[in-house]
């Protein structure tokens, strides 16, 4: 976390590289939200 | 990605655990240069998960944590994740877990390490990560 948001990455674009790296196991995800645009 | 999947099939729910809710954060952590560069070519699965409500999730104080035996044993790595689910709870109250701990009530990511924040900053930690 602390390199990227030395590389500027918001959040949200966190999370969508979470879920990226993790999409086979999206059925098994914690009811979380994205954070907001 | 095939040689992930079998591997993932063989493991217990709790090293499935650990797994998961390591491998998170460690991808948090480790800054994962290239997935960050290749976010254009990824998909947003946004739509599945806005009907669900952002968990509260205050931060810690670590000056405040009384460190369990569970964080102690499993090495400087492991608390410095503890230590950092502690001071970015705003942060990640909107990370997911994908270990199946939604069945035992968890909501986000931070659910596997921080059981409850006090009022005076002191923690209640979960030992479902490294255990």
């Amino acid at each position: 976390m602390i390199a990227m948001k030395g590389q500027g990455m918001t959040p949200r674009q966190i999370r969508i590289a979470i879920d990226n790296k993790y999409r086979e196991f999206l059925e098994d995800a914690t009811p979380t939200p994205y954070p907001p645009a | 990605m095939s040689t992930d999947l079998e591997e993932v099939g063989m493991l217990t729910r709790r090293r499935m655990l650990r797994v998961c809710a390591l491998g998170t954060l460690s991808l948090a952590l480790s800054g994962c240069a290239r997935l960050g560069e290749s976010l254009g070519q990824t998909g947003d699965f946004s739509a599945r998960f806005e009907r669900f409500e952002v968990a509260d999730e205050p931060n810690g104080d670590l000056a405040r944590v009384d460190w369990p035996d569970f964080v102690q044993r499993a090495g400087p790595e492991v608390r410095r994740f503890y230590e950092f689910q502690i001071e970015n709870g705003q942060l990640m109250r909107y990370m997911p877990c994908f270990c199946g701990c939604s069945r035992d009530g968890h909501r986000n990511n931070r659910d596997c390490y921080v059981k409850q924040v006090n009022a005076d900053g002191s923690v209640v930690l979960d030992s479902m990560a490294p255990t």
